[in-house]
């Protein structure tokens, strides 16, 4: 991380398949002053994540090609990524769900639905605790 | 006090031809009354005694059985006609003897004494015939048996026939010769007899009727000859006996069950009289030495030589029976250690080929030299020697057919009922294990697929979680901010933006309620129709612009095309309305970007042809079967999002409405669900409320 140049924003890879959902996330996080990458299924945002290096990952778990477990996992295995704060977010709310998700390598966990101010609020504290 | 004709029908072999009751009944009259004139007769008129009534009784008794020969047809004619032969040769004697008692002569020995002899062998040969076709059945122990009594009864006719005739002087050695041949003729004739009686069914009349004659013969040459000796008066009884005993011959012959003489006996029945016969062989050995004793203790001259030759000849017979007897215990042994070994091949075999086959061997083995095997039920059972039907619970699968001499069957009658039981049982077994093992599996499947239900049920409900949350996450996602968040001033476009979003996941978010629903009406057995008159082509078009900005946001293209404007359609519009939304809906989401989704409506006389075709990923042939099953995904979804209800609903509502449902694919291509529906509804279901299943 330190051998890149410095942002003057911090930079989100939101994940999710779901259109407006992804909108939402995006429009929440942009006013609060991030820039956001989006990617549309769980092979987008492995690329994205690898190629532009962001702050946090907030990534959905029913994704398309790779799901968010299974994303983590291999974010973490990445020299570039492996440090990075990955929030999930998912529907699945199970505490057996909870549990697979952080031994993927999660940093938090938010369950569907949710608030978009609680959401920025949490990725402003991953962010902050920084 | 000889015959007593019998007017019930005994089962016999005559019994399916009806037989000539009333002319037996005749034959057997006029034969008795003859005997009564021969007996009535005073003796001063021999000729008419000897002459007449003799040789018309012996005639009648011979047309009687060439007549009986002719009408009931024994499958060997041979045996009745060499007796009629026998009868018809005495009825020679008798016309000889007739014409020396015309010249008022009585020479002895005389031609007449030739034919008298020569009859007894031709009757002792009809008897052979019989004894060779009829009880074939019976072992060689028969015959042995047989010559015990003879022999018993030579030494008699020795001590009390023979030897007076040689020692009396006044009898020249032609004569005593002659007499002696008598007696021989006897013995033999009873060997032969006791033969055959051994072998005989006694459910015959006209057997009972065959040796009652050979007995009165018998008897009636022991008084004749007994009375000779005693040069004496009492010739008429002897006479009287032999007569009775032509007569008795004739009724044999011309009674219906006389064709029983030389019938086969098909399934022979258990050696009964075993013990009576050891009883009377036991007597038979005893004989000699109980002569012995009486001579010595009376004082009357020993016949040592006669006793000797008897107890040696007996002797000989009972080591030789006795052999006899070894040899079937040991047959006996073998075949049970045969049928033993058998069954204990039958619980080790695997499947019912390998049964039949034990069982075709083991018959085989049983008889050596002839044929067994186990053949399939076919009717042709009743073509073998012998058979015996194999059954499986109840059913008649098989027959164990053999072909061999009677007596082979007879000594494996038992063994190979034997086989075909335990043939039977553990056919019953086989089936038994069969079922188990079938039911065995079914339950395995079932189980297998239980799981497989309970792994997609749970995938299922994992899905149905992540749908409905979804458009309910961007719902209240949008609504707080467009409310109470602390996100800052909204512009007019923001908020009608947010507004549409909000509202197309509240329409979502319906259809989805909706599917589940259908899915739980479908399975509760609630799912009706409310039909009305449909407008096909006006219900396409409406759903087509609402799909259209789903699809536009996707950047895949819709359109609707008719070729044949159908007639209204019988059917519920809400359903149908469903079934569009699932087909296009699912042809939208698997479009890729730029692609078209067309939906066709056409129709014919009595069918409206909807087809909805996209350009996407395509199915894989062999999952297209299993596409409307509930929660099927084909693979080639796995990057998009569903439930895995749409097609198994679509399924349901095309099946209510009558009609079916068709899929064809290829991978890369795309897909085309074709649906036809009748336009007439059937009768009984235009109803209301109709249940779909």
């Amino acid at each position: 991380v330190s051998a890149q140049p410095p942002r003057e924003q911090p930079l989100v890879l939101a994940a999710d398949d779901d259109e407006d959902l992804l909108g939402l996330v995006s429009f929440r996080l942009e006013r609060a002053g991030y820039t956001v990458l989006l990617a549309r299924d769980g092979a987008e945002a492995l690329e994205i994540a690898l190629r532009e290096r962001p702050d946090l990952a907030l990534l959905d778990v029913m994704m398309p090609k790779l799901d968010g477990f299974e994303l983590t996992r291999r974010l973490r295995e990445e020299e570039a990524t492996s440090r990075m704060p990955i929030i999930l977010l998912t529907a699945r709310s199970q505490d057996a769900d909870v549990q697979q998700g952080f031994d993927a390598g999660a940093d938090d966990y938010i369950r569907k639905p949710f608030s978009p101010d609680e959401l920025r609020a949490r990725v402003q504290a991953i962010l902050g605790r920084r | 006090v000889v015959v007593v004709p019998s007017t019930s029908a005994r089962d016999g072999v005559a019994a399916a031809g009806a037989g000539d009751r009333k002319l037996w009944k005749a034959g057997v009259g006029t034969s008795l009354a003859l005997c009564a004139v021969f007996v009535l007769v005073p003796a001063e008129h021999d000729l008419v005694r000897y002459g007449i009534v003799y040789p018309l009784t012996e005639a009648l008794a011979v047309a009687a059985i060439v007549y009986g020969v002719l009408r009931y047809r024994p499958s060997a004619p041979s045996a009745w006609l060499l007796i009629a032969g026998g009868l018809a040769t005495w009825l020679a004697g008798d016309l000889i003897w007739a014409y020396y008692l015309f010249k008022d002569e009585s020479p002895f020995p005389s031609p007449a004494d030739f034919f008298y002899l020569a009859g007894y062998l031709v009757i002792v040969g009809g008897l052979l015939v019989a004894v060779r076709r009829r009880a074939a059945g019976v072992d060689m122990r028969s015959w042995l048996d047989a010559g015990m009594f003879a022999v018993v009864s030579g030494l008699f006719a020795w001590i009390f026939l023979v030897e007076p005739t040689i020692d009396d002087p006044s009898i020249s050695a032609r004569e005593a010769f002659v007499s002696a041949s008598y007696v021989a003729g006897d013995l033999l004739l009873l060997l032969v007899a006791v033969r055959f009686v051994m072998g005989i069914s006694w459910r015959f009349r006209s057997l009972e009727l065959l040796v009652l004659g050979l007995c009165l013969t018998l008897a009636g040459d022991v008084v004749f000859q007994l009375a000779l000796d005693s040069a004496g008066s009492s010739l008429g009884s002897g006479d009287t006996l032999l007569l009775l005993g032509i007569a008795s011959f004739g009724a044999a012959g011309l009674h219906e069950t006389m064709p029983a003489l030389t019938e086969p006996i098909r399934v022979p029945s258990k050696e009964r009289y075993d013990d009576l016969r050891l009883v009377l062989l036991t007597a038979c050995c005893l004989i000699p030495p109980a002569v012995l004793l009486v001579e010595w203790a009376s004082g009357t001259g020993l016949h040592l030589v006669a006793l000797v030759v008897t107890t040696v000849l007996i002797s000989l017979l009972a080591v030789a029976r006795a052999e006899v007897a070894a040899r079937r215990a040991m047959r006996t042994a073998q075949r049970e250690s045969l049928l033993g070994s058998y069954a204990s091949d039958l619980m080790r075999a695997d499947d019912e080929e390998e049964l039949y086959g034990m069982a075709t061997r083991t018959a085989a083995s049983l008889i050596d030299d002839g044929s067994a095997a186990v053949v399939p039920a076919d009717g042709q059972a009743a073509a073998h020697a012998f058979s015996v039907p194999v059954e499986a619970r109840g059913e008649h699968v098989a027959d164990l057919v053999a072909d061999a001499d009677l007596l082979t069957i007879r000594r494996n009658h038992y063994a190979l009922g034997t086989v075909a039981d335990e043939l039977s049982l553990a056919l019953e077994r086989e089936q038994l294990r069969k079922r188990e093992q079938e039911a065995l599996a079914a339950l395995s499947a079932q189980n297998e697929r239980l799981l497989e239900l309970d792994r997609m049920k749970d995938q299922f409900v994992s899905t149905i979680t992540h749908e409905l949350r979804t458009p309910l996450s961007s719902m209240v996602g949008y609504l707080e901010m467009l409310t109470g968040s602390d996100v800052g001033e909204l512009s007019k476009e923001e908020r009608e933006r947010f507004l549409g979003i909000v509202d197309r996941n509240c329409r979502r978010l319906n259809r989805l309620v909706d599917d589940i629903l259908t899915v739980a009406r479908i399975d509760s057995a609630r799912f009706s129709l409310e039909r009305r008159n449909v407008d096909v082509v006006r219900l396409a078009s409406e759903r087509i612009e609402s799909i259209r900005a789903t699809a536009e946001q996707r950047i895949v293209g819709v359109e609707l095309t008719v070729e044949n404007p159908p007639p209204p359609l019988y059917a519920d519009p809400m359903r149908l309305g469903q079934l569009l939304d699932n087909l296009l809906s699912n042809a939208v989401k698997f479009s890729p970007e730029g692609g078209t989704v067309r939906l066709n409506v056409g129709s014919n006389e009595d069918t409206v042809h909807i087809e909805v075709a996209d350009s996407g990923v395509g199915i894989p042939a062999d999952e297209q079967d299993e596409l409307f099953t509930r929660f099927f995904r084909a693979s080639t979804a796995s990057t998009v999002q569903g439930t895995g209800l749409g097609l198994s609903i679509a399924k349901s509502i095309v099946e209510a409405h009558g009609g079916t449902i068709t899929v064809a694919s290829e991978v890369g291509v795309g897909t085309t669900f074709s649906v036809d529906l009748p336009v007439q509804a059937p009768q009984e279901t235009a109803g209301k409320g109709e249940a779909a299943r």
